[in-house]
């Protein structure tokens, strides 16, 4: 035990210390599994949203280890799905997929339609559980974590834009009813909005404008990680360009992006690491310039 | 009761003729109701006259124990009409039998506590089939609304749940709106009652001799029981629903495609 008041008196001291708690947490677990690591700071940054941005500095990183898809401190974090089987009566969603999405990356999951792309997805924020297999974030299987933390830690926004309020502003805040309208606008400037758009009934938005509100309202609860499902589907090139950015910066914060599109220049411009899904199948995982499946598309 | 005017059998044979008169415009109109306009006329027959012979050996033999057991077997009934109108929720007829239970005895409690009604056989029956009924159809509405809602809604729940919200706050604007649909008829025909229509309380208590200043007194306590009683078994009924629309991990659950009925 006085390893771990160890680990937890040292946690919040800098990077280095946070990078050797992500590794000793999973032994300590393994080892001792009943074992309750009392140091509120060091579970914090394994998974709690305030240690993010000083653990997980993306730009503290030596570029090489940046490039590294499965690097050590990517390693630490992030999604692994492990023999994961969805099915739906007699058809297989998802068939044994084994992989790391890794923490304070952009992962794009592209492949044909019906490959099971949006079914991964919605598992990441248990929106659905799989048949089989488990789904761990941090480590820990998201069925041990609360559900209601988790979908705030995991942002999902969903393909086909839902207004859920009568104006723009209002529908922004239905994670964060405290947020100011000055807030909200910050956050409509973010994917391109003009401020005036706060006011805007949400009635009037044309699928592009909702598709970007609907992203500004899963911001505003400020997740670690986003859940993008085709978010540029009815957006033209420069407002795509808008939510490529959006991802971009969200991973230069710390955060984490899972991005589902069959836009590949999208892909191309903010994806780290791509895994192509094909009939439920993971049939190939790289950076995108060693997938072919881009090439070819 | 003595100078109160009823049809004689004779009378209600000759009734018949006006359902002859409807079954011929069905039969002329080619409607294809006839067979069961006549059907539904007899069948009206035989189970008032069943009804009225089971009242008669409660209200002689079998006092207040048997109008309770009376109004139980009302509820059960009303209870799986109800949830029909909810088929494709999940335990659509158990949350429509506990919201019109409830309904009905919180109501029927409550009228019979405060002394508003007599505690008498003959009473509590007919006024416990107008707060079941009504509570029936509370309870109807509402799961019929939430069942539309749950299934064309799916994307605006999910949404909401997708940002961290419980169940409750997920699913909150549908719940309104259906106890809000369930309630809506009830606060109509309570705004325009004598107006438009004479009700029955009130018409059968005129009917029966009693000076229409009187009657409306009854006719007072039968709309705010209905109000009640449609208001708790709308909300009993739609927040037991909600329960067995989500899991333990704040999703909605599937929903079979059955036909509207």
């Amino acid at each position: 035990m006085s390893v771990i008041s160890h680990f937890g008196h040292l946690a919040i001291r800098d990077a280095t210390t946070c990078a050797v708690v992500l590794v000793a947490f999973p032994v300590i677990r393994t080892c001792w599994p009943t074992t309750r690591i009392p140091t509120t700071a060091a579970t914090r940054c394994r998974t709690g949203r305030p240690a993010v941005p000083r653990c997980w500095s993306r730009n503290r990183l030596p570029d090489e280890e940046r490039t590294v898809p499965c690097g050590r401190s990517a390693a630490a974090g992030g999604f692994v799905l492990d023999q994961v089987t969805v099915t739906r009566g007699e058809t297989r969603l998802l068939d044994a997929i084994t992989a790391h999405l890794a923490a304070m990356r952009c992962t794009a999951v592209v492949g044909p339609s019906g490959a099971g792309k949006s079914t991964l997805l919605r598992l990441l924020n248990r929106l659905d559980d799989p048949s089989s297999g488990r789904v761990l974030l941090d480590g820990t299987p998201l069925t041990e974590l609360d559900v209601l933390t988790l979908r705030r830690r995991v942002g999902l926004v969903a393909q086909r834009p839902v207004s859920l309020a009568d104006r723009v502003v209002d529908d922004v805040r239905v994670g964060h009813p405290s947020l100011r309208e000055e807030g909200v606008r910050e956050l409509l400037a973010r994917v391109g909005l003009p401020a005036d758009f706060a006011r805007r009934p949400t009635s009037e938005l044309s699928g592009g404008e909702a598709q970007r509100v609907c992203l500004a309202r899963a911001l505003a609860v400020e997740p670690e990680v986003l859940l993008l499902d085709e978010p540029t589907s009815a957006l033209d090139g420069v407002n795509a360009t808008i939510v490529t950015e959006v991802a971009r910066a969200h991973v230069a914060a710390g955060g984490t992006v899972v991005l589902v599109s069959h836009d590949f220049a999208v892909v191309h411009g903010v994806a780290d690491v791509v895994l192509v899904l094909d009939s439920g199948r993971l049939v190939a995982q790289g950076r995108p310039d060693e997938i072919e499946y881009l090439e070819a598309g | 009761m003595a100078g109160v005017s009823v049809p004689s059998w004779p009378g209600v044979a000759a009734s018949l003729l006006l359902v002859a008169v409807a079954a011929a415009v069905a039969y002329r109109q080619r409607l294809r109701l006839t067979r069961e306009l006549v059907i539904a006329a007899l069948r009206a027959g035989v189970q008032l006259v069943a009804v009225g012979a089971l009242l008669l050996v409660i209200f002689a033999r079998a006092g207040l124990p048997g109008a309770a057991g009376w109004v139980t077997i009302m509820i059960l009934i009303a209870g799986q009409v109800a949830g029909r109108r909810g088929a494709g929720l999940p335990h659509a007829r158990w949350a429509a039998t506990v919201g019109v239970a409830v309904g009905s005895v919180t109501t029927l409690g409550a009228l019979l506590a405060l002394g508003v009604i007599a505690t008498q056989a003959r009473i509590v029956v007919p006024i416990g089939g107008m707060i079941v009924s009504g509570s029936m159809q509370a309870g109807g509405v509402a799961l019929r609304r939430l069942r539309e809602d749950a299934r064309q809604a799916r994307p605006a729940i999910e949404a909401r749940l997708c940002l961290g919200l419980p169940v409750r706050q997920a699913f909150l604007p549908y719940q309104r709106s259906a106890v809000r649909t369930a309630l809506l008829p009830a606060i109509d025909s309570t705004k325009v009652v004598g107006l438009i229509s004479l009700p029955g309380a009130m018409t059968g208590l005129i009917v029966a001799g009693v000076d229409p200043l009187t009657a409306i007194r009854y006719q007072i306590v039968v709309m705010y029981m209905l109000l009640a009683a449609t208001a708790l078994a709308a909300l009993v009924a739609a927040r037991l629903a909600e329960r067995a629309l989500f899991d333990h991990a704040h999703r909605l659950v599937p929903l079979p495609d059955t036909a509207d009925r």
